[in-house]
């Protein structure tokens, strides 16, 4: 079975990944790391054979909003004396201390009562084509909806953001 | 999945959504079109116009024929149209005075028109929604446009920080709202609201009740900062002070009722899973909202400020009744929906006197308005009687508004409730007698009497006229408007058993 080994190779570069880049000073490779990281989510969601959720993982999160991430970490400019500080700070205690008490909680509570199974989906649920079709479908207003919502956040940023109307 | 959607008249839904594509598409057009006739303010007012006043007309057609078919996650009964008329109306209303208003502020630009249209049909979209999903989505698209048009006048700080702390707050808002809903859908499997209704009960036992409660209450949360209820009212002081006041106008009335709008459709499907709970939340935020918006309205000497104030005030006199929604929700329903149009009418009033003063910069201060008795009769009047009628006075429709949200509390046994409302209702005399007291009663400054040159442009006077006849009209024979609604209620809270 091959599954379960891309699962756990997946998961723990995932993992490796997101402490990586955590823990790395330059933003820039805080950044790259966080990319490969939603690379490895995006494996991760095709070995469970969620296949729209993981092109889509790479489309928006790795492409698009990572790019957005960089431009606005590049743009902020951030200084070799800033960064120094950022190691030592009282928020980056706190922030560890919650995330080491997050793990023992998840790890407790997972101990404690045994994870319920759902029923299992059927087979090709997660594909790409039944996606699809339930969006043209049955989901085929929220969808449009969607749209519309986008139209309307770019003319409301044309209108607050350009310079000369 | 393919036969499921040939089975779908298409025609039909065309002509059930028209009053919702109306908006969208004009929008739409405007935006394609706008640039083009970018001198043309007129053209783009006279479509709007147009376009809404459609609208309504086939809003109205398919009130007379509403069938509650629910097609494509959308439920069209006479609430949905009931509502849509509602915004359409708001709608209009809130054009007429912007006319002038954007040629004097300089503000004359296609976009603001193809917003408001695009607000409006968010709105019907959340009152529409039988789907969670839709709802939120409809509250996206209102809110975004919303954001938008509060700062729509960037050449003044107040306006872009408004619109900042707006979008500020109400993205968090949205973000508790969506996680409420991915609580409900986690504990129960669905976001259907139809089937929600249905087996609601069923589903808060078990083991999943108490993701189904810390659903209920993230939803709570996030309509509850939509329509500004107290503790969550924070924003809606500085954001009506700030925006523009014909942005302001839309903002308290039309905004506000979509809140409301959804908010009923959503107590409906989810909140009788436990009724006393239910209403335990309902009468704290009530008395909370009620208090808190009376009693910090009475410092304000900005009229905007006042009027932000009392909206907050108004809506904790308008949630009120749901204490007694799983008794009598029928009545209920039409209560705060007849409320909803009272307020509409009584708000817009209000504002379009404020806009009729205002010509090149807001005249909004108390101070503005002393001596227009005697200057401007007609104004200093029809501003008297929506100041009374947002007291409660009769015999306005304020009156009978607050009257049957009043009666709901009595009659499920809330009598207590019902007298912190009057109370309340006290308590707002003093605020709102005193426009009417330096209208009346205190001599003009001097420089008033050097230019009193109010120009009061001739769509704002018809805005004035309408609402002045119709919270005085429907005061005095309030009860044809009471039957319309009830009807419209009766079919959709019947139609879900």
């Amino acid at each position: 079975m091959m599954e379960p080994i891309f699962f756990y190779g997946f998961g723990g570069l995932a993992v490796v990944t997101a402490l990586l880049m955590v823990t790395r000073v330059n933003p820039i490779a805080s950044a790259v790391w966080l990319v490969v990281c939603f690379f490895a989510f995006a494996a991760l969601f095709i070995t469970l054979e969620a296949h729209f959720i993981g092109v889509i993982q790479v489309l928006l999160y790795a492409g698009a909003i990572m790019v957005l991430f960089i431009f606005v970490i590049m743009l902020l400019n951030i200084g070799a004396e800033e960064l120094k500080a950022r190691t030592m700070q009282f928020s980056g205690l706190l922030g560890g201390l919650v995330t080491i008490y997050l793990i023992v909680l998840i790890t407790l509570g997972l101990l404690k009562n045994p994870v319920r199974f759902f029923e299992p989906l059927t087979e090709g649920y997660g594909y790409v084509a039944p996606v699809g079709r339930l969006l043209f479908t049955k989901y085929l207003v929220p969808f449009e909806l969607t749209s519309v919502l986008l139209l309307v956040a770019i003319v409301g940023s044309v209108v607050m953001g350009k310079r000369k109307l | 999945m393919m036969q499921e959607l040939l089975k779908i008249d298409w025609l039909v839904f065309l002509r059930q959504t028209l009053p919702l594509l109306l908006p969208l598409g004009g929008g739409g057009f405007l935006l394609l079109v706008g640039p083009f006739f970018k001198r043309s303010h007129r053209f783009n007012f006279i479509f709007s116009i147009a376009i809404a006043l459609l609208a309504l007309f086939f809003a109205w057609q398919e009130w007379l024929g509403a069938t509650n078919q629910t097609v494509n996650l959308l439920l069209f009964d006479r609430f949905t149209y009931l509502f849509a008329i509602l915004f359409l109306i708001a709608l209009i209303l809130t054009l007429l005075l912007s006319y002038s208003y954007l040629e004097s502020f300089g503000l004359v630009r296609p976009e603001y028109y193809a917003l408001l249209l695009f607000a409006v049909f968010g709105m019907m979209c959340m009152v529409a929604g039988h789907d969670l999903m839709v709802v939120f989505l409809g509250l996206e698209v209102m809110s975004v446009s919303v954001y938008v048009l509060a700062g729509f006048q960037r050449s003044n700080v107040l306006s872009v920080e408004a619109a900042l702390k707006y979008f500020l707050v109400g993205a968090f808002a949205s973000s508790f709202l969506l996680m409420g809903i991915a609580f409900i859908y986690g504990a129960t499997g669905t976001t259907d609201l139809i089937v929600l209704h249905q087996k609601g009960l069923g589903m808060l036992a078990g083991e999943t009740r108490v993701y189904a409660l810390v659903g209920l209450s993230l939803l709570a949360v996030g309509l509850g900062f939509k329509i500004a209820l107290v503790p969550f009212h924070f924003w809606a002081a500085d954001v009506y002070h700030g925006a523009p006041v014909i942005v302001t106008t839309f903002m308290a009335t039309a905004v506000k009722a979509a809140g409301f709008g959804a908010i009923l459709r959503v107590v409906w499907a989810l909140f009788q899973w436990e009724p006393l709970l239910f209403a335990n939340m309902i009468w704290v935020a009530s008395v909370l909202t009620m208090t808190i918006g009376n009693i910090a309205a009475l410092t304000q000497k900005n009229l905007k400020r006042m009027l932000a104030y009392s909206s907050i005030a108004h809506a904790g006199y308008a949630i009120l009744p749901l204490v007694a929604f799983s008794k009598q929700g029928a009545s209920v329903t039409s209560s705060i929906s007849f409320y909803m149009l009272a307020y509409i009418l009584m708000t817009v009033g209000a504002f379009a006197v404020l806009i009729a003063l205002s010509e090149k910069e807001e005249k909004c201060t108390i101070q503005d308005l002393s001596g227009l008795g005697t200057r401007k009769p007609f104004l200093a009047f029809s501003m008297t009687l929506f100041l009374l009628s947002l007291t409660g006075i009769p015999p306005t429709l304020g009156f009978f508004g607050k009257y049957y949200l009043f009666l709901q509390a009595v009659q499920a046994g809330y009598i207590w409730l019902a007298v912190i409302g009057v109370i309340n209702s006290v308590i707002s005399v003093y605020y709102y007698l005193g426009p009417v007291v330096a209208m009346y009663f205190s001599k003009e400054t001097a420089d008033q009497k050097v230019g009193p040159t109010y120009w009061s442009p001739q769509a704002v006077l018809v805005v004035i006229w309408f609402t002045f006849l119709g919270v005085s009209l429907f005061g005095l024979f309030p009860s044809n408007l009471l039957d319309l609604i009830q009807t419209s209620v009766s079919s959709w809270l019947v139609a879900g058993k």
